[in-house]
């Protein structure tokens, strides 16, 4: 067994995670073009986060510092959670901002990277503690988020629960939890009309081009008015549609620089999820941050554009943000450092 | 690495497999419907409250009907040419469902798959010739109705109008009735006499010894105990007399020879009942009702009874004739401004897209005796130099109403193959009225050059 995951291990062709990271994140800032100080704000957090990925990615693969980085994430976690929870601040009906001496920043965010360290060495056959730790700590950010009606983010915590408790080969949690989220869900639903009418109208966008399928009636208007190839960077008017730039940002995307980088962007975090996924070292972390990035890009963009409910979850890297940049970068160093030997 | 892919994650595929499956709805929506999307008026892009801020129209001589000038949409400045040419080219509150910023708008935007709405430039050139509209626009002199002529080689729509018009630039409802409707496209006629075209093509190809028949008319004819009468005492005449002077009592022979549903027939298969398609607009079909009895079948043949006509596809069918028997697709886009653009038109268009309603010896015998009709009813001498094939049709519409009055023909002249339909609602004698309107448009049409 141990030869076999050798012999893998040498065969295996090198993830560069890092260049995703960067061709997305000069697409998120080359978009800002008309925003200078934003533009400025979200170059800096990609930089930090490149050195910042350039730190973590070394340190999780040294095996003594491990246990020291996951007891940091619990701990940060949970004051994330319960700031966020506590202080938080709603825009646009989620309450998932907070101010900090002039700079407000996600919280949940970075709960995210949290997430996928406590999601490492799962696959370790002493993990039985670290799992209960995680499950915790996943229920707790499920939970959290659904109360400050963040239901992209919920949803994106309990699919990265879902992947670890998988990679454990615990199919029976991840059914138990999957049960449990499912009545949560619907719960939920009943308790709060107006989430089950958001959930409701996804599909019939035109139908409320004014009320509930406004963001995405525009989104698909703009992405058939860009072609193939766009109007040119700046030239787009969807840009001046209220926080597209970070829940609409595949609209402004297809509508100045073209359907075709569109898609490439969807390849590329597909393309470094399903790599991911397949590569045989992968640790349990590094699966839980791939299967974060694939769904936080599906929910944007399916969002986007009618085919899931709009949530208003960023896409990696892209959508303006510089708390969601830097955790994208976090959850790169987990995919990049997170092997298992 | 397929291979060594560890056993347990196969379960996780299923999220890239999910998210996968998500795309493909949207992009089989977008295939679909893209156009649909980019020309939503709520694309801020090419609309600004309401208004299409992007495309230029232009006649096909190149005359201003619509551009826009520093975000607002402008028209042509002479009152009559924008109430003349209002139905081709639109109004500005988008009441004319069938003018160009309408129907349209795709084109006025330059859209295509490559580079969305942002083709830099956008114009459009219609086929119609402005002076030409003015002219039918005042000749119709306050009746309602519509004026179109079309060459009968190309297809290309040269005049348009329809009456009681709307002056486009402006933004209050126009009063009056139906002046948002395009007669011409989008309105049905009894055709009266005109309708005596289908009876005869009907009969020269049903009924093999028409052309020794002799009919006799004595003012009018009993059929199921009731009079059909006609406007005037023919005596003995033969086919060619009876469609030139319009004889009721020659042509209720005929229809009842015929039967409603052969006439039906004919005129489902020349074109009268569907809808034409002229660069996607669809036109109103006709409409025609079986008879419960012979005399009903008269009327029928005579072009009463039920029977409702489109003018467009009675235009459609003289042009056949005219044509040889082929009619040519309609066209009312004669240009785009773009390079790319003009090419993926003529792409669309290439071939032979004209459709066979007539065989060649019919459509001749028609010719020659559309011909006769102006030769020996009409008077050459009403219509000079025109070479002039016609059919007129006085359609009696009920009550104390004078009667619509319908002129349509072609002239054979190959340097001005041009075919025309008149409609003067309550105008009375087809050939008077209408004639009288359709010569004025036809000499303006040949010292225009058309």
């Amino acid at each position: 067994m141990k030869a076999v995951s050798e012999k893998a291990k040498t065969e295996e062709k090198k993830l560069y995670p890092e260049v995703v990271g960067i061709i997305l994140s000069a697409i998120g800032v080359a978009l800002l073009w008309t925003d200078w100080s934003n533009m400025i704000k979200q170059t800096m957090c990609a930089l930090i986060g490149l050195a910042g990925f350039g730190i973590l990615a070394p340190m999780m693969q040294a095996r003594r510092i491990k246990p020291a980085i996951r007891v940091l994430a619990a701990l940060l976690g949970v004051a994330l959670i319960a700031a966020n929870v506590v202080l938080g601040e709603s825009e646009y009906g989620a309450q998932n901002w907070l101010t900090i001496a002039g700079w407000t920043f996600q919280p949940s965010e970075l709960v995210k990277v949290c997430v996928v360290l406590l999601a490492t060495g799962l696959t370790d056959k002493r993990s039985k503690f670290r799992f209960i730790l995680f499950t915790a700590f996943s229920a707790v950010a499920v939970l959290a988020m659904a109360f400050i009606n963040d239901f992209g983010s919920a949803l994106v915590f309990f699919l990265a629960y879902l992947a670890a408790a998988v990679d454990n080969k615990r199919y029976y949690m991840a059914g138990l939890a999957a049960v449990s989220a499912g009545g949560a869900g619907a719960l939920a639903v009943k308790l709060r009309p107006h989430i089950a009418a958001r959930f409701l109208s996804c599909g019939k966008a035109w139908e409320n081009v004014a009320t509930t399928g406004y963001q995405q009636t525009r989104t698909m208007i703009a992405i058939a008015s860009g072609g193939l190839v766009g109007a040119g960077l700046g030239n787009g008017w969807l840009r001046g549609v209220a926080a597209a730039d970070t829940d609409m940002v595949f609209g402004i995307v297809c509508e100045e620089l073209g359907l075709i980088v569109g898609v490439l962007m969807i390849i590329l975090v597909l393309y470094l999820g399903v790599a991911v996924l397949m590569r045989p070292s992968s640790g349990s972390g590094a699966v839980a941050a791939a299967v974060i990035l694939m769904a936080q890009m599906a929910l944007n963009v399916l969002g986007s554009v009618d085919v899931v409910p709009f949530t208003g979850v960023t896409f990696p890297f892209v959508s303006r943000g510089g708390t969601s940049v830097l955790a994208c970068w976090g959850l790169l160093a987990v995919i990049d450092g997170d092997k298992n030997a | 690495m397929v291979i060594k892919m560890r056993k347990r994650r196969i379960a996780l595929l299923l999220i890239p497999a999910l998210i996968i499956s998500g795309l493909a709805v949207f992009f089989v929506r977008y295939a679909e419907n893209r156009q649909a999307w980019a020309m939503s008026v709520y694309n801020r892009g090419i609309y600004s409250s309401g208004q299409l801020i992007t495309g230029n129209i232009y006649d096909r001589n190149g005359i201003m009907l619509s551009k826009v000038e520093d975000g607002v949409r402008r028209f042509a400045s002479d009152e009559t040419i924008r109430r003349a040419t209002a139905h081709a080219t639109g109004d500005i509150n988008g009441n004319i469902g069938t003018g160009a910023l309408k129907a349209f708008t795709s084109e006025l935007v330059g859209y295509n798959i490559i580079t969305g709405i942002n083709n830099g430039r956008s114009d459009l050139y219609l086929t119609i010739d402005s002076e030409l509209n003015r002219t039918a626009y005042e000749a119709l002199g306050g009746y309602s109705g519509t004026v179109a002529v079309v060459n009968y080689k190309t297809g290309e729509i040269l005049c348009m109008v329809s009456t009681p018009s709307c002056d486009p630039v402006s933004s209050e409802t126009a009063e009056g009735d139906g002046v948002y409707l395009n007669r011409f496209l989008s309105a049905s006629y009894t055709p009266g006499s005109v309708f005596k075209i289908i009876t005869l093509i009907a009969a020269l190809e049903e009924i093999p010894d028409i052309m020794e028949r002799e009919f006799a008319c004595n003012g009018s004819v009993e059929i199921d105990g009731e009079a059909v009468n006609c406007h005037s005492v023919h005596g003995t005449l033969k086919i060619e007399d009876a469609f030139a002077q319009s004889c009721n009592c020659a042509f209720a022979e005929i229809a009842i020879e015929l039967g409603d549903d052969t006439i039906i027939e004919y005129a489902e298969s020349l074109g009268l009942t569907s809808s034409v398609d002229i660069d996607g607009i669809q036109t109103a079909s006709g409409s025609f009702d079986t008879a419960e009895n012979d005399r009903y079948t008269a009327w029928l043949g005579i072009g009463q009874y039920r029977d409702l006509v489109n003018p467009a596809s009675m235009l459609r069918l003289v042009s056949a004739i005219a044509n040889g028997g082929a009619a040519p697709e309609f066209r009312l886009i004669s240009g785009q401004g773009t390079a790319l653009l003009s090419f993926i038109d003529a792409m669309e268009h290439r071939g032979d897209r004209s459709e066979r309603l007539v065989s060649s010896a019919t459509s001749e015998q028609m010719t020659a005796m559309m011909d006769y009709n102006v030769y020996s009813n009409y008077g050459d001498g009403n219509f000079p130099g025109l070479e002039l094939c016609a059919k007129s049709g006085t359609a009696e519409v009920g009550g104390d109403k004078a009667p619509h009055s319908w002129f349509v023909g072609f002239i054979t002249n190959e340097e001005y193959p041009l075919a025309f339909v008149v409609v003067s609602e309550n105008g009375g004698s087809g050939a008077g009225t209408a004639g009288r309107i359709a010569n004025t448009v036809l000499q303006s049409a040949i010292a225009g050059g058309e």
